[in-house]
């Protein structure tokens, strides 16, 4: 089964094939999951997004033209439910961002107490900060970061994905850096340390 | 920052990650060779990069995984159809089955309506089947192909009640082993019960030719 194209599954669902379905959504949950994860930075989302895409695509398999990627389709309905639920959460408190410093804190120290050479702490504790900075930047600039880094897909496909052009996603990506960069920067040089002067120059926009 | 610096910076994640033609890219390095702060922009974004890449984490277990394919099943809005194989034969002219298959949608509507149990009223619909192998020489009309089933109403003490219809057309060689006319509406039924049995989804495959 896992050897079909995405269109003989959906095809093969349409006629009644309830296993095709499974076979999708084998092939794609783990992408679809990493990907509402990193928008969100939160598990309990990712899993929620993951199971609204996946009930939506059982429910609209019919109106997915046969010519679209369904790859796209899913990474599109990820993006735009991971934001919706960050944006959701956002507008609630800022308890949600403390809760996630805390846990970005305990993570750090964690990995502090158990790193045994230098460079791997610093690598990972900069992980760390691009973890938990992701989900404050601008929502295009977010999506266009993590399907190019964390999914690796081409800027050609993201374009299609977020309906923007090649260059536009390019551009996205560059502020989303940027930012990022700025960011970590800005968090070393108020914690000090010597983290700071090896993980990234501070920039100013 | 100069005019320079600004777009050599903008420029440092495409040239890093190799979406900068050869040229570009050329010029971008040569830059951050004169230039301290698009060097140590380089520097960082390499960083940034490398750390996403050395760090990428193990997905979750397949078991994982399996919870949630649970999780969705259970909240899906109806289940995919098992075709019903037919009891007999029975032919029906390609120009009646769309009204057919609307008769039966209401037969099946109003016998649950009445209190008739509704897995007696789906015995009574006349379906017919193919194998896997006749179903896949079979090739959907493009034009008249309808949309998968949608749900059309809601009715208490049925749930819903989904119907769609599209037309085949089968090879000749087909048509003369099956005795089949060239083109088949093949029409499928979903009903679901939120009174009696919630929970159960029956969804009999109405084949008419």
């Amino acid at each position: 089964m896992s050897e079909l194209s995405d269109q003989l599954l959906l095809h093969s669902y349409l006629r009644g094939d309830g296993s095709a379905f499974d076979a999708l959504f084998r092939r794609y949950a783990a992408r679809v999951h990493a990907t509402a994860y990193r928008l969100t930075a939160n598990w309990e989302d990712a899993e929620d997004t993951l199971q609204e895409v996946f009930v939506e695509l059982a429910r609209k398999a019919a109106t997915i033209r046969c010519g679209a990627a369904l790859s796209s389709w899913l990474y599109r309905s990820t993006v735009n439910r991971a934001l919706d639920r960050l944006r959701r959460r956002r507008a609630t408190v800022s308890l949600d961002v403390s809760t996630l410093e805390a846990a970005r804190v305990i993570a750090i120290e964690s990995l502090r107490r158990e790193a045994e050479r230098a460079h791997t702490l610093v690598r990972d504790r900069l992980f760390e900060q691009i973890e938990a900075h992701i989900p404050c930047l601008p929502e295009r600039q977010a999506a266009v970061f993590v399907l190019r880094y964390f999914q690796g897909l081409p800027h050609r496909e993201i374009a299609a994905i977020l309906g923007c052009t090649e260059g536009s996603s390019k551009s996205h990506l560059s502020l989303a850096c940027r930012a990022l960069r700025a960011r970590i920067a800005e968090e070393d040089r108020k914690a000090g340390g010597e983290s700071s002067r090896r993980v990234a120059a501070p920039e100013k926009a | 920052m100069s005019a320079t610096c600004e777009k050599m910076q903008s420029l440092i994640p495409l040239a890093v990650d190799g979406d900068l033609d050869e040229a570009a890219r050329a010029r971008v390095l040569a830059h951050a060779r004169s230039c301290r702060r698009c060097a140590e922009g380089l520097a960082a974004h390499s960083a940034l990069r490398a750390a996403i890449g050395q760090n990428a984490e193990a997905s979750p277990p397949p078991l994982y995984f399996e919870g949630v394919l649970a999780e969705i099943h259970r909240r899906m809005p109806m289940r995919i159809p098992a075709v019903v194989r037919p009891a007999r034969r029975r032919r029906i002219p390609p120009q009646t089955a769309a009204s057919a298959a609307a008769a039966a949608m209401v037969f099946l509507w109003f016998g649950a309506a009445w209190g008739r149990p509704l897995t007696e009223a789906l015995d009574r619909v006349s379906s017919r089947g193919f194998s896997a192998s006749q179903a896949s020489r079979l090739s959907p009309v493009p034009v008249a192909a309808a949309d998968a089933p949608t749900p059309v109403t809601a009715v208490e003490g049925i749930g819903w009640v989904a119907a769609s219809a599209e037309i085949l057309r089968a090879p000749a060689a087909l048509r003369r082993e099956l005795g089949l006319p060239a083109e088949i509406v093949r029409g499928s039924l979903r009903v679901q019960s939120t009174a009696k049995d919630r929970g159960h989804v029956w969804s009999p495959r109405v084949h008419l030719s």
